[in-house]
């Protein structure tokens, strides 16, 4: 009875994405702009030079994620509970440096933002040098989650910051944080030089990619 | 109490008093609660729980209601309740913060959410909502929230085919307009149009004049983002390098639970009122549940291994609290090995609790009638186990920082906070006891077998931030204690009462209060007799000791001390904002 | 020189730690340790089994469309949406209704389990949900029916077993 089900939803599952990958709400730039072909010269150059840089700026930048220190609500304590020795995020390069925000990369975005937050997180968010990454941490930074009906919650964070990776749970528990960096990491593999999302390669990281 | 009673009586003929349990509530007429309030204080009730508002939009009155405790030896059980009710159109009530201080932040948090004026009230002032709030105070019974879950999934492009929706009463169907609102928030127009908007940070700009008492004076903002800050802000005033005032900004993490709980039922309102302090869930619900009981009328249905396994639960989140505070404490104390090791260790605890409640911190593991599963099996020799392993860790933080001298030069003789003012202010919790007062409401007004329990309260009496901090570290130890007295002495049997058919809360109030890991924490809960709350009041530990704590303690200090002086009062942000 | 002696004692205490086993655990590497049975509802004796409270697991041969699990939900978070699933149909369930539950709503409390009086929801746990698109945190019926690779589940389907400990 059990296997006689799965084989079926997962026909379903197959029929209804027939319309292939949908676009994803977070790509910087257009597909098309960055896919076009190039120049013989300016392939080998690629080859010889461009790639090799990329690759190296990118390992750069993945493993010097420095998060803001601005505690927006209690999915703080998971990141406290990440950053300690038995989790231990700073493995990935996630480093709670306590440093100004001009020098970070990294905004997670430890849940509930109020109204009265919203825009002193959006300056935060201004004043971060490029390239910067925001991961929306728990159900409140994602859609409001429990506070649907709060008069003072704003209904997801990516209302005003665009947001690279969604974590669900309340509070999301340490290895979902490890998991949702590890994807982030695999996202900033699939970047050019300039920052922007040169492939979508990312993309079978996502959980429900075996589902296709 | 008999004797109470009767000089209220004498004083105003026409107050109603009535005796329930330890609750004596006094409900005098609004000219002469200042006097019945001078009464109940020479009585003996010095310590202030909270003040609670309730709206009762039909018979045209707003209930003002506090709460007063006490932390004398043969009156520490008792509440008093002292009230009045006050026209809705002309909500004018007399301050008591003359008789009892620590009412300061409590008067101005009803000023906002009800609209009731303090007369007398030194700085009635907004605390907790945005600073372009343009609507009625928010706990009014005729200001209704709106269900915005629709408008999100559409935001989100979440188109779902075919779906059975269910259609909210119609005073939370938003608008039109409150679509347009939540769509482009107008505040992030207007806060990025100009900083030199004087509406903007309206609030701030008022605090800023507050402390800015003289030409010397430079007043600073010490959060939001800061890291010793938290969720909050304080706005300093310096001379120098010396505090001279402070003013704390709250009201970041503000999620307006309280008019939440008046549109979920009891089982529904759990997982929210578990949230303000997620590493002490149970310690935040555990009040809600009893006072939830009472309502329901189970109070005596509740199994007792439930009640034990609850004990349990409450004091593995004490420990998560404390480890998780003194994590912190070590950063801010410029150790981070202490962080490191006391996260590490906390994971034993953490290990021990999610084999019980299925989640690493956010349990929703006690409802009303019991707890919602049992101990699996072999959980109380793994319990009993992690028990010892974590007491062997807990003896290496002695060496490493309670004896280390940095700590010790960065903590004693700082921040001290004596026994008359951690009284009057309403401090509860580790902060009450390391200034001397024996009080706990484990031991005061016993609950759920907590009294079948042998265990010691540590108490110290210097009332400076290394008292705190030690009688934290102290309460792990008595902590593990309990724990293992409790997996002991529970007996195999039901868990839970069983509920059949639709579930309705009697007519009448209720007040519980527990000792969460941060301190006393009560629930006030009006039911009208329907599926849902009428009122529900939160009163955390947090909003008692932060707001009070900090503004009596800081000024003097230096600035350096500030993140010492603040997070040694184990405060959290989140739990005073609700 | 008191002081100096506590400062080097402390030190030592620290450096101690060098031989000792590591607390540090490589998460994506090794197992994360979490516990592995199902968090599911007995609606007869009206208690739970212990287990972890992860993503859910929809028995849909089982289900019958009574929407409880949804009404619970509606206030708490509104995660829970009933949808028609015309491709499945079963005798019980003569409207083809299931639950679908959008995780970026979710607070994995659980009260759902609880409401349900057949049986059908479980909680698993698996935690590794999080995605690039706010879109497929979404999850339909058919993609709930679907065991996550980790745990086991405290029922099997139609006969009841023992609990299984994690
Ligand atoms: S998702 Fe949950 S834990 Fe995180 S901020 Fe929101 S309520 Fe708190
Ligand atoms: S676990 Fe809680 S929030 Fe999630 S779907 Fe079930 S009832 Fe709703
Ligand atoms: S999952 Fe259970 S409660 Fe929900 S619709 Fe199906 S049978 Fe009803």
């Amino acid at each position: 009875m059990q296997s006689k089900i799965d084989a079926r939803a997962i026909e379903a599952i197959i029929q209804s994405r027939k319309e292939g990958p949908q676009p994803t709400g977070v790509l910087v730039g257009k597909v098309d702009e960055v896919i076009k072909p190039k120049s013989l010269l300016r392939r080998t150059f690629d080859y010889i030079i461009g790639e090799p840089l990329t690759y190296l700026v990118n390992w750069g930048r993945l493993y010097s994620l420095w998060p803001t220190h601005v505690e927006t609500a209690c999915c703080s304590v998971e990141i406290g509970a990440s950053a300690g020795s038995r989790w231990d995020i700073e493995r990935f390069g996630v480093l709670e440096a306590f440093g100004s925000l001009r020098q970070c990369d990294l905004m997670l975005v430890m849940g509930t933002v109020t109204r009265k937050l919203a825009p002193r997180l959006k300056l935060i968010w201004d004043q971060m040098p490029e390239p910067k990454f925001c991961i929306a941490m728990g159900a409140c930074a994602i859609s409001g989650g429990l506070y649907e009906q709060s008069y003072n919650v704003l209904q997801g964070v990516d209302k005003i910051i665009p947001v690279d990776v969604y974590i669900p749970g309340c509070p999301p528990p340490a290895p979902a944080v490890i998991d949702a960096i590890v994807k982030l990491q695999e996202k900033i593999r699939c970047m050019d030089l300039k920052g922007r999302v040169a492939s979508e390669a990312y993309l079978r990281l996502s959980p429900k990619w075996r589902f296709r | 109490m008999k004797d109470l009673i009767d000089e209220a009586l004498k004083v105003a003929p026409e107050t109603k008093c009535s005796i329930q349990g330890n609750r004596v509530k006094i409900l005098a007429p609004v000219e002469s609660v200042i006097k019945i309030g001078e009464l109940v204080k020479r009585y003996g009730f010095d310590h202030i729980e909270s003040v609670c508002g309730t709206d009762y939009p039909a018979d045209n009155t707003i209930e003002v209601l506090y709460f007063v405790g006490s932390v004398r030896e043969e009156l520490k059980s008792k509440v008093v309740i002292l009230g009045s009710r006050i026209p809705r159109g002309e909500p004018i009530f007399p301050t008591l913060t003359n008789i009892w201080p620590g009412a300061y932040f409590h008067e101005r948090e009803e000023y906002e959410m009800l609209g009731i004026r303090f007369e007398g009230h030194p700085q009635l002032a907004r605390l907790l909502l945005p600073d372009d709030w343009d609507d009625i105070p928010p706990l009014r019974k005729d200001f209704h929230v709106k269900k915005w879950g629709a408008a999100e999934r559409e935001d989100a492009g979440l188109k779902i085919e075919r779906a059975v929706l269910h259609h909210p009463p119609p005073e939370c169907i938003p608008s039109a307009d409150d679509f347009k609102k939540v769509r482009n928030p107008s505040f992030l127009e207007r806060f990025q149009q100009a900083f030199d908007v004087p509406e903007y940070d309206t609030l701030g700009r008022q605090l800023f004049d507050w402390v800015q008492k003289d030409e010397r004076t430079i007043a600073i903002s010490f959060g939001i983002q800061h890291p010793g800050s938290g969720h909050m802000r304080l706005v300093l005033g310096v001379d120098g390098d010396t505090v001279t005032e402070v003013e704390p900004d709250i009201g970041y993490v503000h999620r307006g639970k309280e008019k939440m709980c008046e549109y979920k039922n009891y089982f529904q309102n759990i997982p929210q009122l578990e949230r303000p302090t997620i590493h002490d869930s149970t310690g935040m619900i555990f009040p809600y549940v009893l006072a939830a009981e009472e309502i329901l009328d189970i109070a005596d249905k509740v199994p007792e291994r439930a009640k034990y396994l609850r004990i349990i639960m409450a004091e593995f989140n004490r420990i998560l609290n404390h480890t998780y505070w003194l994590g912190i404490m070590g950063i801010f104390t410029g150790h981070s090995t202490m962080f490191m090791w006391a996260m590490g260790d906390r994971e034993i605890i953490i290990d021990a609790a999610q084999r019980l409640g299925g989640a690493r911190v956010t349990f929703a593991y006690l409802v009303p009638g019991g707890v919602r599963n049992d101990a699996p099996e072999g959980w109380e020799d793994y319990v009993l186990k992690a028990c010892d392993k974590f007491e062997k860790r807990l003896d290496r933080y002695r060496e490493i920082y309670f004896e280390n001298p940095l700590f010790l030069d960065r903590t004693v003789g700082v921040g001290v906070l004596s026994r008359q003012d951690a009284i009057d202010l309403g401090i509860v919790g580790p902060a009450l006891r390391a200034s001397g007062v024996y009080s706990d409401t484990r031991k005061d007004e016993p609950y759920s077998l907590y009294d079948t329990i042998d265990f010691d309260v540590p108490v110290m009496m210097d009332g400076d931030s290394y008292a705190r901090c030690m009688v934290s570290y102290m309460e792990m130890y008595q902590s593990l204690r309990i724990i293992r007295q409790a997996v002991k002495m529970m007996k195999p049997g039901p868990v839970r009462y069983h509920f059949r058919g639709r579930v309705r809360g009697k007519v009448g109030e209720a007040y519980a209060r527990t000792e969460a890991a941060r301190g006393s924490i009560s629930f006030y809960i009006v039911s009208d007799g329907k599926e849902k709350p009428y009122r529900v009041k939160i009163n955390t530990p947090s909003f008692r000791n932060l707001l009070a704590g900090v503004k009596k303690i800081l000024p003097g200090h230096r600035i350096a001390d500030v993140p010492v002086i603040h997070w040694s009062l184990n405060y959290w942000a989140v739990d005073a904002d609700r | 020189m008191v002081e100096a002696l506590k400062i080097i004692k402390a030190m030592q205490s620290g450096l101690r730690h060098l031989f000792y086993s590591r607390v540090t655990r490589r998460y994506p590497e090794v197992d994360s340790g979490l516990p592995e049975g199902y968090y599911s509802f007995d609606p007869k004796k009206g208690v739970a089994t212990a287990g972890w409270k992860g993503r859910h697991y929809l028995e849909m041969d089982k289900c019958t469309g009574c929407q409880l699990c949804s009404f619970m939900c509606d206030e708490i978070s509104n995660a829970i949406i009933m949808v028609e699933v015309p491709e499945v149909r079963f005798e019980q369930n003569k409207k083809s209704l299931f639950p679908s539950v959008d995780y970026g709503r979710c607070v994995f409390c659980g009260l759902c389990v609880d409401a349900c009086p057949f049986e059908c929801l479980h909680m698993t746990p698996e935690i590794r949900l999080a995605d690039y698109d706010r879109k497929k945190l979404y999850y339909s019926p058919l993609e709930l029916s679907i065991q996550p690779a980790v745990g086991k589940p405290s029922y099997v389907v139609g006969k009841r077993k023992e609990r299984v400990e994690g």
